[in-house]
């Protein structure tokens, strides 16, 4: 009786402790920059010249809208990833193996990785839980500040 | 075939668990380097030449092979959207391939590319892209 209020007892403390980023500027709560809506394959197809009108910025999307990535922001959002991925050697667990190593990616790659985790369409927990808190410019920030590291 | 565990689809459903379990495990990551890719995921040892030799063979499905995509030693990626493989950590790409093989990670191609694959072709691949040489950095001492 007392055993499943203790696992949800422990799982709401840890929920909670998650919900606390590591860092504070993490959540900078960005102005919610949606990106113009990306499935307008359809339309484009149909009449490219009044459809490129009708969207002056939308550049012929293959990923989620192209935001201008600052890495300056991107530099501060990434200090929570430092508990894993800052760690030279670190191991996930369940199944073992190493973190990737993240620093010099393509910004598209790392975005579009981000982008899968709060989907869920690519799935590792922590990466979820992680990517949920991101907005599409935080994202673009994040693989913005990687994407210029070198080894 | 040893295959992983169904630990994906349980993943789902225990979530919170596994990302207890998770956060319990932070703060450690031995990074006992012991030689060179002897794999805790139940693979067998990758032998980097029969890696590089695979890493050049085409796909049935696509046509392509590994470095058709991702350049000879892996840090030429045809498109952006695909990653730099050199150097990376030789357990996390028998990981990626695995979960492709596996239908856990899904890719247009990569799905394809990975669903014959043995245990061995797997630590043979990423045995060979381990050892190229590397434009990826982890983020120790980057802020």
């Amino acid at each position: 009786m007392t055993r499943p209020l203790t696992i949800a007892a422990s799982l709401a403390a840890v929920l909670a402790l998650a919900s606390l980023p590591p860092s504070a500027p993490a959540q900078e709560a960005t102005p919610t920059t949606e990106p113009a809506p990306a499935e307008t394959g359809a339309d484009t197809a149909q009449d490219p010249a009044s459809a490129a009108q009708a969207q002056p910025a939308a550049p012929a999307a293959t990923t989620p809208a192209a935001l201008v990535g600052n890495a300056d922001s991107g530099r501060q959002l990434t200090y929570t990833c430092l508990g894993c991925h800052g760690i030279e050697g670190y191991r996930n667990v369940y199944p073992t193996y190493r973190v990737p190593m993240i620093g010099g990616q393509s910004a598209v790659y790392l975005t579009n990785a981000l982008t899968e985790y709060r989907k869920g369409t690519r799935q590792h927990p922590t990466m979820e839980a992680q990517a949920q808190s991101f907005s599409d410019q935080d994202i673009a920030d994040i693989a913005a500040f990687l994407s210029e590291l070198t080894p | 075939m040893s295959r992983l565990s169904s630990a994906g689809r349980a993943g789902r459903i225990a979530l919170p668990l596994l990302f207890a379990l998770a956060l319990a495990a932070c703060g450690g990551g031995d990074a006992g380097e012991s030689g060179q890719m002897s794999s805790s995921a139940g693979l067998p040892d990758g032998r980097m030449a029969e890696g590089e030799t695979q890493a050049a063979v085409k796909g049935q499905a696509t046509g392509q092979s590994c470095v058709d995509c991702h350049g000879a030693d892996g840090n030429q990626p045809l498109d952006d959207t695909y990653p730099k493989l050199g150097g990376q950590h030789y357990d996390y790409l028998e990981y990626a391939l695995v979960q492709y093989r596996d239908g856990r990670r899904e890719h247009a191609l990569m799905s394809q590319q990975a669903a014959n694959l043995t245990d061995q072709q797997i630590a043979d691949l990423a045995a060979f892209f381990a050892s190229q040489p590397t434009e990826l950095r982890d983020l120790h001492g980057v802020h």
